[in-house]
C-alpha cells in the first residue's frame, strides 16, 4: 500500500484530509455509567474512535499479586475484530499488550493506590471502532470510569496526539495521519496539575516543534478535560421534575 | 403541595477539583495540596463539620468504618472463623469467639452456627487496611439474620437512607408493610409483606438512592407511601 | 417461585413477554455491516468484515462464513479476560448453526473464482453487558447486522453485488424453565432459577434451523412442543422488529 502524499493530508489552505483546521479537535463526546455489571463504566466517541472502558474493582488482590502498601492498577486494551479497515484477528497481539501498559502507566499516577492497600483494580478498554490516537481514547475513557467506580484519584487524566503532516503539526490526528503522517505524538496529563503521565513518540520532531506540540495538546486537553467532567456530573444530576416551588427541607 | 419540586443537587466534584483553602481542612475523599484541599473523588461535598471539607463518594464499595454496623454475607466457613463480604473491597472475618462461641474447633462444625450464604448482622470492630476487618456479633440484636430479601444500595446513599437523626427510616419502618435491617455497608434485608409490598419497598429504597443528593426527598418519599397506604400519622 | 403462580415475574413480566429491545443498526460505521441490540439491559455487538479468500477445499464452491462470539471482561465478573470461554463458543455456535443450516446465507453465489477464490463473511460478536440471555441479544445483533451488510469495493467488484442479500432470517428465542413454568427471556436473576434453558433458532417460513438446550434439567415432550410454538410466534414478533429497522437504515442511508 502507497503512501499518501503529505499534500492529499493538508491543502495549501491548511485543511486537513477530514475537513478540520490544524489546531481543531475532532468532536469528543463521553457517556458515563453505561454498563451495569462493571463498578465503573465510560463511553468514548472521539473522531470515529468508539471505545468502552469498564472498570471492576477495587477487590481484594490474590494474595501473590497484592501488596500490603498499595493496591494494583491492571489495563487490558482490546479491539474488536470488526474496529478497524482490515478485520483484525480475535488473538490478543503484542502492540495490545504495549498499548496496555502505556494506558497504565498514564493513568497509574493519578490513582491514590495508597489509598486502597491488597486490592486491584481492573481496567478492561474494548475499542469498538479505531481511527486513530486509539490510546489516547482509551485513556480518556478509562479515566473517567475509574472516577465513576469511586476510585480515589488525584485528578482524571486527558489525552490527545499531535501529529505533523506536510511538515506542520496538527492536532487529534486521524486514522490517515497516523499512518502516513511524519509524526505520531500521544500525550496523556493530569489537566490540573500539568502533569504528564503519557509521552511517546514516533517520527521525526524538532526540539521547537516538540515544544509547540506540549503547548496545543495542553489546549486540546484542556477542553476535552471540560467534556469528561460535565459527562461526569451530569450523570449524577436527577432530571428537574417541574419549575414550581422549593420544597427545601 | 407535593407537585412542585425542584431537583437541586448538592455541589459535585470530580478527582482533582480544588475545593478549598488548607485552612479549611481536609476530610474523607480530599486530598492535600501545597496550595490547597482536593477532591480525590467523584462525589458530593459537605462543607458542614468542623472537621474540614468531606467529599461522598456517589458510587463505589464500602470502606469499613469502626463501630459500624454491617450486613454481611457468609463467604466461607473456616476452623475457627468465617469470611464475610461486607461489600467492600476487602473480605471481612468473624472470629469464632466475637460470635460468642468458646469451643473446641475439632469438634465443632462452625457451619452449625453461620453457613455459607447466610446474613449476619454484625459491627466492625477492627480495620487498618493493613489487615481485613474484623466483625463482631457479640452484641444484641447482631446475630444471624432469618430469612427477608438482600439487597445493596450504594453505601454512600445508606445516610439518607436513614436520614438526618433517623428521620426517613422511622417513617419508613412506620408506613411500609415491610421491616428492614439496613448496614452502612449497603446490604439491606427486607423481612415480612406480601410480595407486592416487597417490590413496593425495593422500588422505594431504589429511589431514595436514586435522589439521595437532592433536596425535598424525605417529603416525596412521605407522598408516595401515604398514596400507597394512606396515612399513619393518627 | 410463589410469583410464577400467579403468572408475573420478579420484574411484573408476563410469563412470555420480552424486555425492551432496541436495535441501533450501523453502529461501527467502518465496518461492512454492524449492529447494537440491547434486551433490557443486556447488550451486544455485531461487527460484518467482508473480505475475499480462497475457500476450503472441501467446498471450493462456497464462500465462507466464520461466526466469533467474544465476551467482553466487563459485561460480567465472571467473564475472564482470554479466548472464548465454553459459553462463549456456545452461544457463538448457536448464532453460526441458525446461520448456516438455515441457509440464510446462499454460500453457493458467493464464489468469485470456484476453488481459489471466493467472498470471506466474517461475523463478530461482543457481548458487552450481561444481565441475562445473551443468546437472544447476540442472535438479532447477527441478524441486523448481517442485513445491513454492504459488500467493500474489491468484493462488490470481484462479486457484481453491492450489499448481501440474505435468503432466510433466523432469529433465536430463549426459554428457561423453571419448577413447571416455561418463560421466554429469562433475565440473570431468573437464569439462577432455572433447572434449564432452551434457545430455538426459527426462520421467518415457519422452519426451525437449531435448537439448543443448555444445563441439565430435563424437558417433556409437551413442553418442547410448547417451546417450539413460543418460540415462533416470539420469533416472528423480533425478526419483523429487527428488519423494521434494518430497512429504515437503509434508506436513512440513501
Amino acid at each position: 500500500m502507497t503512501k499518501l502524499s503529505q499534500e492529499a493530508l493538508l491543502t495549501d489552505d491548511g485543511i486537513r484530509s477530514d475537513g478540520r483546521k490544524v489546531d481543531e479537535a475532532r468532536p469528543f463526546e463521553v457517556e458515563v455509567g453505561v454498563l451495569t455489571q462493571a463498578d465503573g463504566s465510560a463511553l468514548v466517541r472521539q473522531g470515529k474512535n468508539v471505545i468502552l472502558a469498564g472498570v471492576i474493582g477495587p477487590y481484594e488482590a490474590e494474595r501473590h499479586s497484592q501488596f500490603l502498601d498499595r493496591g494494583v492498577l491492571k489495563v487490558r486494551y482490546h479491539m474488536q475484530p470488526y474496529s478497524t479497515n482490515e478485520r483484525k484477528s480475535p488473538t490478543y497481539s503484542r502492540r495490545e499488550i504495549e498499548l496496555s501498559r502505556a494506558i497504565r502507566e498514564a493513568l497509574e499516577p493519578a490513582v491514590i493506590l495508597t489509598d486502597l492497600p491488597r486490592t486491584q483494580i481492573d481496567v478492561f478498554v474494548e475499542v469498538l471502532q479505531a481511527d486513530g490516537g486509539t490510546r489516547c481514547a482509551s485513556v480518556n475513557a478509562a479515566s473517567v470510569a475509574l472516577a465513576d467506580a469511586g476510585v480515589p484519584m488525584k485528578d482524571l487524566v486527558t489525552a490527545v496526539a499531535i501529529g505533523k503532516v506536510r511538515d506542520t503539526l496538527v492536532v487529534d490526528i486521524n486514522d490517515l495521519e497516523d499512518e502516513n503522517g511524519q509524526a505520531d505524538f500521544p500525550l496523556a496529563m493530569m489537566p490540573n496539575k500539568g502533569l504528564i503521565t503519557l509521552l511517546q513518540m514516533n517520527g521525526l520532531l524538532d526540539e521547537e516543534e516538540i515544544k509547540r506540540s506540549v503547548e496545543m495538546a495542553k489546549r486540546v486537553i484542556s477542553s476535552l478535560y471540560q467534556v469528561q467532567v460535565d459527562a461526569l456530573k451530569k450523570k449524577y444530576t436527577p432530571l428537574a421534575l417541574s419549575k414550581e416551588g422549593d420544597k427545601d427541607a | 403541595m407535593s407537585e412542585g419540586k425542584i431537583e437541586r443537587i448538592r455541589e459535585v466534584a470530580v478527582p482533582g477539583e480544588r475545593l478549598g483553602s488548607l485552612r479549611e481542612g481536609a476530610a474523607e475523599g480530599t486530598y492535600k495540596e501545597d496550595d490547597g484541599v482536593y477532591s480525590s473523588l467523584l462525589g458530593v461535598v459537605e462543607r458542614e463539620s468542623e472537621r474540614g471539607i468531606r467529599v461522598r463518594a456517589l458510587r463505589g464499595k464500602y470502606i469499613p468504618r469502626v463501630g459500624d454496623f454491617v450486613v454481611g454475607k457468609v463467604v466461607e466457613v473456616g476452623l475457627m472463623d468465617w469470611s464475610v463480604d461486607i461489600n467492600s473491597p476487602y473480605l471481612a472475618r468473624l472470629d469464632s469467639r466475637e460470635a460468642g462461641i468458646e469451643v473446641d474447633p475439632i469438634t465443632v462444625d462452625l457451619r452449625h452456627y453461620f453457613d455459607v450464604g447466610d446474613y449476619i448482622g454484625a459491627k466492625v470492630t477492627t480495620f487498618d487496611r493493613v489487615t481485613p476487618p474484623s466483625l463482631t456479633t457479640r452484641e444484641r440484636g447482631l446475630g444471624k439474620i432469618r430469612g427477608g430479601i438482600p439487597i445493596s444500595i450504594i453505601p454512600s446513599r445508606v445516610p439518607r437512607i436513614i436520614g438526618k437523626k433517623g428521620s426517613m427510616i422511622s417513617m419508613l419502618d412506620k408506613m411500609l408493610k415491610t421491616r428492614l435491617i439496613v448496614g452502612q455497608n449497603g446490604y439491606v434485608i427486607i423481612q415480612g409483606g406480601k410480595p407486592e409490598d416487597v417490590t413496593f419497598t425495593i422500588s422505594i429504597l431504589r429511589k431514595i438512592e436514586e435522589e439521595a443528593y437532592t433536596y425535598g426527598l424525605t417529603d416525596r418519599i412521605k407522598d408516595i407511601l401515604t398514596k400507597r397506604y394512606g396515612d399513619k400519622n393518627d | 417461585m410463589a410469583k410464577l403462580k400467579s403468572n408475573e415475574r420478579v420484574d411484573g413480566r408476563a410469563l412470555d413477554a420480552y424486555r425492551e429491545i432496541s436495535v441501533e443498526v450501523g453502529i461501527i460505521p467502518k465496518a461492512d455491516g454492524s449492529a447494537r441490540v440491547t434486551i433490557g439491559k443486556t447488550q451486544a455487538v455485531a461487527g460484518v468484515k467482508v473480505t475475499t479468500g480462497t475457500p476450503y477445499a472441501d467446498t471450493p464452491d462456497e464462500g465462507v462464513l466464520t461466526v466469533g462470539l467474544d465476551l467482553a471482561p466487563f459485561a460480567h465478573p465472571d467473564f475472564q479476560p482470554g479466548p472464548p470461554d465454553e459459553r462463549a463458543i456456545g452461544w457463538g455456535r448457536v448464532v453460526d448453526r441458525g446461520i448456516r443450516e438455515g441457509k440464510a446465507i446462499d454460500l453457493g453465489s458467493l464464489v468469485i473464482e470456484e476453488g481459489k477464490k471466493v467472498a470471506m463473511i466474517w461475523l463478530d460478536l461482543t457481548l458487552i453487558n450481561h444481565e441475562g440471555n445473551a443468546q437472544d441479544a447476540a442472535s438479532l445483533a447477527a441478524l441486523a447486522a448481517l442485513a445491513s451488510t454492504r459488500f467493500p469495493q474489491e468484493v462488490a467488484e470481484a462479486t457484481g453485488k453491492q450489499s448481501l442479500e440474505l435468503t432466510h432470517y433466523p432469529v433465536s428465542v430463549t426459554l428457561g424453565k423453571i419448577g413447571d413454568f416455561i418463560i421466554v427471556d429469562p433475565s440473570l436473576e431468573e437464569e439462577d432459577y432455572v433447572d434449564c434453558e432452551l434457545s430455538i433458532t426459527s426462520l421467518e417460513d415457519g422452519r426451525i434451523s437449531s435448537m439448543q438446550k443448555v444445563l441439565p434439567g430435563p424437558l417433556t415432550e409437551e413442553e418442547i412442543l410448547k417451546s417450539v410454538s413460543l418460540s415462533k410466534a416470539k420469533g416472528d414478533e423480533l425478526r419483523d422488529f429487527v428488519l423494521g429497522a434494518v430497512k429504515r437504515h437503509k434508506s436513512e442511508e440513501s
